[in-house]
């Protein structure tokens, strides 16, 4: 026997549910992180939207990494060219820095769609 | 009695309420799985610059790793002039003047390829450039202004006309360098001749769509899983690394598009005012000054797409719409007073995004 209360009772705890789903969903995609690769292989990886300085070591050399308000970019490298010094701070997804010298890659992961497929 | 029913009936509803949220959750979950496993993506250093795959398909993580492969293969063993277990390498160290000397079809077929963009280009673009760039330094950070004498002693061992490919005695490729001091560096194409190579693995693949980017080139394959274009973002010559002034959106379709861009901003010093970089003019030895600071090329192939870009550059504006139009390739070129020239082909596809720079109609 299901009365009209069961039913709504059944409509809530749906409802409750949902909305727990969609806490759960976005708390899961808590935002971008940056992530460090030395000649292809993931080294390090931090949340974008935590303050830091890192000392990046690799068998090249080394790099400072700085985030801070929710961008990420190099301060400081023993590299010959420094153009990863000299390159735009990132914050979207897709967007890298790279030291050639070092063969480091520091690229922005999330789930947003890049802004351009190459440049 | 009743009480114990209600209960059950209580219990029941909330069973079904957690089944149909678990439903969902597997909906909703399975549904961005599937999404997300169609792109593959990966960022690393190939060939002494940065190499970005996307891929979309199946068996994505493989192919990634195919394309490095046969990215460091080609430079390792091919055509780097410093490795020293590539045929370039081992061709420049080993010729004797005037004696043919042979080498792979393969190579010979670059070769080839590069003395008909000399030809074509009036004898701007050499691949024999290498004293003159060695004396320059610009690439290493040197960075020293030659005097007149230098100059004169660099540019008498540049000279592509020295250089002709046949076939020895036994029918294999040969080449033959009528002088001692010679030699061959594909800088101005090895980016091209390398997205060349990626799309034959491409168009052998069972991938739906592709953008393999290695330092300005890039190759344009198949379709996004969205059918949505391909956004490729011009960099802006006088901005910050990294920083885009506009956007071609292109559609690939399976014959591949190939887009390659050069400019004065790429290796570069500045003294007492004065740029100079890296694209060497092999005539007066001198960085080109034609007025161009930056040229993308599109056409249907990666060697002419690298090599064209590098040539607008050394030619200027004028001189090289003729040899895009007998190559059939489109160009986005960057003079130094910011104006944009763009031709017919790729009107609609280039977005102005930093307006700094004026769109010539």
């Amino acid at each position: 026997m299901i009365k009209k209360r069961d039913i709504i009772l059944a409509v809530v705890l749906i409802v409750i549910g949902i909305i727990m789903m969609i806490c759960i969903s976005l708390l899961r995609k808590t935002g971008n992180r940056v992530l460090v690769y030395e000649d292809g292989r993931l080294i390090s990886s931090y949340e974008l939207a935590e303050d830091g300085e890192y000392e990046i070591k690799t068998s090249e050399g080394s790099n400072t990494l700085i985030i801070e308000d929710g961008i990420a970019y190099v301060s400081k490298a023993d590299c010959p060219d420094k153009i990863c010094v000299k390159m735009k701070a990132i914050s979207k997804t897709g967007e890298n820095i790279v030291c050639i010298p070092h063969r480091l890659v520091v690229q922005i992961s999330g789930d947003g769609q890049s802004e351009y497929d190459a440049k | 009695m009743l009480m114990h029913e209600k209960k059950k009936n209580i219990f029941a509803a909330f069973g079904i309420c957690l089944m149909i949220v678990a439903l969902i959750s597997v909906i909703i979950v399975s549904g961005r799985k599937k999404s997300g496993n169609m792109e593959y993506k990966s960022t690393g250093i190939s060939m002494g610059t940065v190499l970005n795959i996307t891929v979309y398909g199946e068996h994505g993580n493989e192919s990634i790793s195919d394309i490095t492969s046969i990215l460091d293969n080609l430079e390792n063993n091919v055509i780097s002039w410093r490795s020293k277990n590539s045929q370039v390498y081992k061709l420049n160290n080993e010729y004797k003047p005037g004696i043919p000397y042979e080498i792979s079809s393969e190579l010979a077929g670059y070769i080839r390829a590069a003395k008909e963009l000399y030809e074509v280009g009036d004898g701007m673009l050499d691949i024999t450039v290498r004293p003159l760039a060695d004396l320059w330094g610009i690439e290493d950070g040197k960075n020293h202004i030659p005097d007149k004498n230098e100059l004169e002693a660099a540019l008498a061992k540049v000279d592509m006309q020295m250089l002709e490919i046949t076939k020895d005695e036994t029918y294999h490729e040969a080449v033959i360098i009528d002088d001692e001091a010679l030699s061959i560096d594909f800088g101005a194409v090895g980016k091209g001749i390398a997205i060349d190579k990626v799309y034959e693995y491409l168009k052998k693949s069972d991938l739906k769509g592709a953008c393999v980017s290695i330092g300005g080139s890039v190759v344009l394959y198949g379709e996004k899983p969205d059918k949505s274009s391909y956004r490729i973002g011009i960099k802006n010559p006088r901005g910050s690394y990294g920083e885009v002034m506009g956007v071609l959106e292109l559609y690939a379709a399976k014959d591949g598009l190939f887009i390659s861009t050069s400019g004065d901003y790429e290796k570069y010093f500045i003294k007492d005012g004065v740029r100079y970089h890296h694209i060497l003019n092999p005539q007066n030895g001198y960085p080109a000054d034609e007025g161009i600071i930056s040229a993308t090329i599109v056409c249907g192939n990666g060697l002419i797409s690298d090599g064209l870009s590098t040539l607008a550059i050394l030619l200027g504006y004028e001189r090289i719409l003729p040899v895009l139009e007998k190559y059939d390739a489109d160009a986005v070129i960057i003079d130094s007073d910011m104006n944009v020239y763009i031709t017919d082909g790729l009107t609609d596809n280039f977005i102005l995004e930093d307006e700094t720079y004026r769109v010539m109609e």
